[in-house]
């Protein structure tokens, strides 16, 4: 009872920070979480590391120069033909780095997704994905892609928690990053209801018992579903970047089976793990010994996934992105769609 | 008395039938004056005595289209032709008037009728032409023009008709021998737009929208320019100017076809469900069992919750088209909200083979 009390009084005194409000709680996936690459999702300028670790970049392509270089705590955007200029301070940093950061800026009232983005692979700028083919007649086709509201709308939902829009195309409030209450639907609501005293009426959905295609919808509202890329494409090597697509089309999906959903291998409260070997015991899981229908690997135990979700590399994007197709990857086979 | 009252009749109907006939005269000289307000009341007050007459309906029929009333011409129309029903001239008006308000199909069934008892008016099968391209039936407008190019090989109309069928069919190279006769006369927005037509198949996007924006400079209201210049902007995902470019086109046409259905696709985008709704009904009442617009009725059901609605829509579709990839996608993700798992699974394995099917079918064409 007192211990309650405590609590009560402890979140009572808490802003409106969801990962702060959880963590009286929820200790562990909190801590989990301040680490994890999805709760840098969006950043401002000012905050991005690669921006102030890296204060004049630069690139070039036929007539166009492009820039960004560090002056204050902002981060300047110019692009140049050699006779006139577009330059706009830098207002967020999209990504959290791991592939590449993409940077959006407004002129004149409106949102434009930079061309050139930031590669850790490179140290430096190319293109954003998609500007590649980009038509750039002027400097201000040369510049960035303006995007509508929609699109910020969109942009800002997943990169961010609870942006709150009052009709116009710049959020009122917004909190960067993937937090508690992105995934987590009424958080807020519990949070405040156990500040009160009385968390019974909010009695939190457990998305760990989730089915793994009810998992696979949640993700899905930011990681492209199965449903996004079968119908719109894009098919070949560049849907390589789209885990949810592949690993449906994996022979051992089944949807009916936790042991493939997302979160069987990935902690969303944490970080990336990159060794290969820690995913062995979850292949084990189906594949320890021989049934009707798991075959036994007769080559090796361990480090399963370097064979089975072979790395794939997009040069347009500077990364080796792992597939999440599980198979029997052999060397010089087409690129199974 | 009742012998009374029948005279009585008859001597009415005798005196009035000369009075009405006078009606009639002055309601075509009206007409033919160019006075068409006043020459609908007097055939309407002319129809009031003599119902049955074809002449009068017929020139009402015309008299109310010329005046932009559309719907009651259409009316009036029917009404001549439930007294003769194969009047070649009213079943063109009333094609003429189906094609004015968007009703293309009721418009080509009107003059699929005409045509084998006009089969030398040229009106009739450029019309006919038009619906089909309207329709998306190339095919059928190709071979429909095809022996009017050998009587008429200069004429232009007839040339950017044939060559848009050609083009939007994916016959390049015949549609660019079109093109080229079409330029050899100069520069002019129907050339540009058919250019930009082929590059727009070929995927050439930036060049595609030069060439529309060069015919929008050259004839602001050519028809379906802004409308494919749309397209062309949708491409480039510049979706604030492709709605632009769609809203110019229905300042012309209110009943393009596809400046609509693309606005309800943008309005789904930006989740005003409603208004996309009401987008796609306006499609689906210019191109009726439209199978892409009921999908997007259906993908706008899934995003409102109404799931078994988007169901019993997607399972009509896929039964209708079975190799319609994006309802299968939809449907398989229908029945997995509805927890029938089996049934999901069954059709995202139908997704993999029509995507291998397809694959293949590409790898073949290389």
């Amino acid at each position: 009872m007192i211990r309650w009390f405590i609590l009560t009084a402890q979140l009572a005194a808490m802003g409106t920070s969801f990962a702060q409000d959880c963590e009286v709680c929820h200790r562990r996936e909190a801590e989990a979480a301040r680490s994890s690459p999805m709760t840098h999702a969006l950043q401002g300028a000012g905050e991005s590391d690669f921006l102030k670790n890296n204060p004049d970049l630069g690139f070039r392509s036929g007539k166009f120069s492009y820039s960004i270089r560090r002056e204050n705590n902002q981060s300047i955007y110019s692009v140049t033909d050699g006779i006139g200029s577009i330059s706009a301070p830098i207002e967020w940093a999209l990504g959290t780095g791991i592939v590449g950061q993409t940077y959006l800026y407004r002129r004149e009232g409106a949102w434009y997704e930079a061309a050139v983005s930031f590669y850790p692979e490179l140290k430096g700028l190319d293109w954003t994905p998609g500007h590649t083919a980009r038509l750039r007649r002027n400097l201000e086709e040369a510049s960035g892609r303006k995007i509508d509201v929609a699109e910020v709308r969109r942009c800002f939902g997943c990169h961010s928690t609870v942006a709150v829009w009052s009709g116009a195309s710049v959020p009122e409030s917004l909190t960067p990053g993937v937090q508690c209450a992105q995934c987590h639907t009424g958080a807020s609501q519990h949070a405040a209801a156990v500040r009160r005293g009385d968390a019974a009426p909010t009695v939190m959905q457990k998305l760990a018992a989730m089915e793994t295609e009810e998992l696979a919808n949640l993700c899905g509202k930011c990681h492209p579903s199965w449903a996004d890329i079968a119908a719109n494409g894009p098919r070949g090597p560049l849907n390589i970047r789209f885990q949810f697509y592949r690993l449906t089309n994996s022979r051992c999906y089944d949807s009916a089976d936790r042991r493939i959903a997302c979160t069987a291998c990935h902690d969303p409260h944490g970080r990336l793990v990159k060794d290969n070997s820690s995913y062995d015991s979850k292949c084990q899981q189906c594949h320890l010994t021989a049934n009707a229908r798991a075959k036994i690997c007769p080559v090796s135990k361990r480090d399963c996934i370097t064979c089975h979700m072979p790395k794939i590399d997009v040069p347009e994007l500077h990364y080796q992105f792992t597939d999440h197709r599980i198979r029997i990857a052999k060397a010089g086979d087409k690129y199974p769609d | 008395m009742r012998s009374v009252l029948v005279l009585t009749l008859a001597v009415s109907a005798l005196l009035a039938q000369p009075q009405s006939e006078y009606l009639l005269r002055d309601a075509i000289a009206l007409h033919q004056s160019g006075d068409f307000s006043g020459a609908i009341r007097l055939y309407q007050e002319y129809l009031n005595l003599r119902p049955d007459s074809l002449d009068a309906l017929s020139n009402l029929g015309a008299a109310l289209a010329h005046e932009g009333r559309f719907a009651e011409a259409i009316t009036e129309y029917n009404r001549a032709l439930r007294i003769q029903p194969k009047n070649p001239q009213v079943l063109v008006n009333l094609a003429l008037a189906y094609y004015k308000t968007g009703r293309i199909s009721e418009a080509r069934e009107r003059l699929e009728s005409v045509r084998p008892m006009l089969p030398n008016n040229q009106q009739v099968a450029f019309l006919l032409a038009d619906c089909d391209l309207r329709l998306g039936y190339y095919k059928k407008a190709i071979a429909l023009l095809d022996p009017w190019e050998k009587e008429m090989p200069n004429d232009l109309g007839l040339s950017y008709l044939l060559g848009t069928a050609l083009i939007r069919d994916q016959q390049g190279e015949r549609g660019g021998k079109v093109i080229d006769r079409i330029l050899r006369n100069g520069d002019s927005a129907e050339a540009r737009l058919l250019l930009a037509t082929a590059k727009l198949n070929a995927r050439d996007i930036p060049g595609a929208r030069k060439d529309l924006e060069r015919a929008i400079e050259l004839n602001p209201r050519l028809p379906e320019a802004h409308s494919y210049l749309g397209l062309a902007m949708l491409n480039v995902g510049d979706f604030d100017a492709a709605a632009a470019a769609f809203r110019a086109e229905l300042q012309l046409d209110p009943y393009n076809f596809t400046a609509i259905f693309q606005l309800g696709t943008l309005a789904k985008r930006d989740q005003r469900f409603d208004e996309s709704l009401s987008l796609f009904e306006r499609s689906l009442a210019l191109h009726p069992k439209d199978s892409a617009v009921e999908y997007q009725i259906a993908t706008v059901e899934l995003a409102t919750d109404k799931v078994e609605q988007a169901r019993r829509r997607l399972e009509k579709l896929v039964q209708e088209s079975p190799q319609f990839l994006e309802a299968h996608v939809s449907l398989a993700t229908v029945y997995y909200r509805l927890k029938r798992r089996e049934d999901g699974d069954r059709e995202r394995a139908i997704v993999r083979r029509l995507t291998a099917d397809e694959e293949m079918k590409k790898a073949a064409g290389k």
